[in-house]
């Protein structure tokens, strides 16, 4: 059968971009938006939408993952280091294959013992962040430019992409999508047709490994250069990724949500230029994108009640 | 039998009895020694102090650039010294720096040195200092709130801090880019309420009054990686081609190298001017590259001059009856030549004093140390300092004089006459 187009389809995904676009474009027309601005913007919205993309099936699952910024750092270190002895197949092999191991790690304790989510990978988190301390003395890496050059344009797209398309493949053409979209949408009835719901979480955390070992690689590559964190400095990292899923958890009723969480962190990026093009004191940055979090999480979370006050009162 | 265990038992009381006589008339022998200040060095020949004691560090990183250089120094002075060294790291807010100097005590700390986020959580700490009668310093922080002040500087326990002037470096680093042609700039730095970034905030802005240039926009965060940075800079060049400099209030944990990718991957190197404080290493060869035009660093001999203030106290041989200021100047290297000299004789290979220079300032091995020769010799801290001091016990080892070239003491007796001056 074939699906019927909806204009609110397409106009509501971009709505929100393109609104956050419009005003800092309106503020600021000779400052934010010129092409170059635009290119820079998609740029650094690709490493924040790839770990997205991995932390989209665990929220989908209501499974919480603190520990993906302390993966990205330590699977990054190591493959920072590898990759001055083995080049850019060992920056590469090494930090997808640690962010894979450590995905598994989280997994099996989180399966193997039954603990709340947040509970084991922020005590995860803590021991990734000492293991990253701890490694080559605690120093920081960097990478000699000519291995950087997947964090450049256009090769940073290119990635993007295929972790995009990987993203969508597994979400919408497999079993293991199909099983986290039933987990996610009711756990006892997943249950009751047979889904083994702790070997899907297990899963989720292995494939979100997959998804921060190749944003680990790009962050590398993009800053050239990589050091240890401590003291929970790490969980910031995946805040802005959050607020991606956030929002594509929002959009998924009128586009795919994969496409939701690049859009939403796009247009949490174009906040963040668009406040520095207007010259914004830091700490007034900070407390307009908070309103901006908590005014869209209030909208999306009530829109639904008010749509079924207004039909109630139609009736 | 029963007459043979008495009599075991007895042994052992009167064996543990003269041992521990043994050990009083010791100790109390070095305190002997220790007061009337001339026969120290022969009280101790190993040349450890006659206690190991346990000095406890909150810092925010014994990992990054900065942290980790200040805990060599620190852990080098205190193997030579005889003392144990623990370090608090946990720290991500100023009250959890109140958590953590208590976990210090808790653990057995006889003093504390303290890199504290804010001026307010002082009082606190000097209450807990005092409740535990613990001695406590400040590393890399002077105390601006005058109430502040004086609630802790009227503290029994606290005997200083040791600080370098965060204002006249930012103003330095402003003028700095301003000689190099540098109008408008970005700026990263730290969150407000930070002390040492805003000062240097401050002394930055004041070189923006003064010389008419443009702070255009900031970027503040308190954990920013270098990717993180990358963009932060790629949003100036993108929002303001007028960009011309940026300005790094701390430029370690990668903060630096991603102002320097940035630049190269818009090809700006050289043409934005980049000053920052604080070293990173491979500076010679970004130097070299025209990637950095100013760097102000090398304070990480910071808390070794509090630490001298509180090892000597807990020796019995206090410098002063008062809390005292350390100044430390920063290190400025211009040149790829001034950053090999650094990474020779300074940071790196080895360290800025030496195992008798550290001795000598201690007074227990040197009776004629004093506070102001100890200010002598952190006011005289620079490049050329360590070059002159190690270069010429080098070239005397090279002799085979097998003698010390220099003495802390000669030296500081040089920083206190030309302090005098």
């Amino acid at each position: 059968m074939k699906k019927k187009f909806k204009l609110q389809n397409l106009i509501v995904p971009i709505a929100m971009p393109l609104i956050v676009f419009l005003i800092f474009f309106v503020c600021q027309p000779d400052r934010f938006g010129t092409p170059t601005g635009i290119m820079i913007m998609l740029q650094q919205s690709i490493i924040n939408s790839v770990i997205g993309f991995g932390l989209c099936y665990n929220l989908v699952i209501d499974t919480w993952d603190f520990s993906s910024g302390s993966q990205l750092v330590l699977a990054g270190l190591l493959g920072a280091f590898a990759a001055q002895y083995f080049g850019i197949a060992g920056l590469i092999v090494v930090t997808v294959l640690v962010s894979v191991l450590l995905g598994t790690l989280t997994g099996t304790i989180y399966s193997v013992f039954k603990i709340p989510s947040i509970i084991v990978t922020i005590g995860l988190m803590l021991v990734y962040e000492s293991a990253g301390t701890l490694f080559n003395g605690g120093a920081s890496i960097t990478i000699p430019p000519a291995i950087g050059f997947l964090g450049k344009s256009p090769y940073i797209f290119g990635v993007g992409i295929l972790a995009y398309l990987l993203a969508y493949v597994l979400y919408h053409h497999t079993k293991f999508g199909y099983n986290v979209r039933a987990v996610g949408n009711g756990e006892m009835i997943a249950k009751s047709i047979g889904i083994k719901t702790m070997n899907v979480r297990f899963l989720c955390f292995v494939i979100c490994g997959i998804f921060v070992g190749i944003a680990s690689i790009l962050q590398v590559s993009y800053g050239g250069a990589i050091a240890p964190k401590g003291g929970m400095d790490t969980m910031s990292m995946v805040f802005p990724p959050f607020m991606g899923v956030f929002i594509g958890q929002y959009l998924e009723r009128y586009c795919d949500i994969m496409l939701g969480v690049f859009l939403g962190v796009f247009s949490m990026t174009m906040i963040n230029s668009g406040l520095i093009a207007m010259g914004l004191p830091g700490t007034l940055q900070q407390v307009v994108t908070g309103l901006f979090m908590i005014l869209f999480m209030a909208v999306s979370i009530n829109k639904d009640k008010l749509t079924f006050r207004k039909r109630k009162e139609a009736v | 039998m029963k007459r043979k265990r008495l009599a075991a038992v007895l042994m052992v009381l009167v064996l543990a009895f003269t041992m521990g006589l043994a050990g009083c008339s010791g100790k109390s022998a070095e305190k002997e020694a220790n007061s009337d200040g001339q026969s120290v060095q022969a009280a101790s020949e190993d040349g450890k102090l006659p206690e190991k004691f346990k000095i406890g560090v909150v810092i925010w990183s014994t990992v990054d650039d900065l942290g980790k250089a200040s805990a060599d120094m620190l852990n080098y002075a205190s193997d030579v010294l005889g003392c144990e060294m623990v370090y608090n790291t946990d720290i991500s807010s100023p009250e959890t720096q109140i958590t953590a100097t208590e976990n210090l005590i808790a653990a057995g700390c006889d003093a504390v040195a303290i890199c504290n986020y804010s001026d307010d959580i002082l009082p606190k700490i000097a209450r807990i200092c005092e409740e535990n009668e613990v001695y406590f310093t400040l590393i890399w922080r002077s105390i601006a709130d005058p109430e502040v002040k004086e609630i802790v500087e009227s503290s029994e326990f606290y005997l200083g801090n040791t600080c370098e002037d965060e204002e006249e470096i930012g103003y330095r680093m402003g003028k700095t880019l301003y000689d190099k042609g540098s109008r408008n700039i970005g700026v990263i730095t730290m969150e407000k309420g930070d002390t040492t970034a805003d000062a240097r905030d401050r002394g930055f802005d004041k070189a923006c009054q003064e010389l008419g240039m443009n702070r255009i926009s900031e970027v503040r965060n308190n954990t920013l990686t270098a990717a993180e940075t990358t963009k932060a800079v790629e949003n100036f060049l993108a929002s303001f081609p007028e960009l011309d400099g940026i300005f790094i209030t701390g430029g370690s944990n990668t903060i630096l190298e991603g102002v320097i990718q940035a630049l190269a991957l818009h090809n700006k190197t050289g043409e934005v001017k980049v000053a920052c404080v604080d070293f990173i290493s491979d500076l010679d060869k970004y130097l070299e590259d025209g990637a950095i035009d100013a760097i102000s660093g090398g304070h990480f001999v910071d808390p070794l001059f509090s630490y001298m203030l509180m090892v000597n106290k807990l020796a019995g041989t206090p410098l002063s009856d008062q809390c005292e200021t350390m100044n430390l100047n920063f290190v400025n290297l211009t040149s790829p030549e001034d950053a090999v000299n650094y990474y020779q004789y300074v940071e790196g290979e080895s360290f800025p004093y030496n195992e008798e220079e550290i001795r000598d300032m201690v007074k227990y091995f040197n009776p004629d140390m004093t506070i102001d020769k100890l200010k002598g010799i952190a006011g005289s801290y620079s490049v050329d300092d360590v070059v002159a001091r190690h270069s010429a016990q080098n070239q005397a080892d090279a002799d085979g004089g097998g003698q010390s070239g220099t003495d802390a003491g000669g030296q500081a007796d040089a920083g206190a006459e030309s302090d005098a001056e």
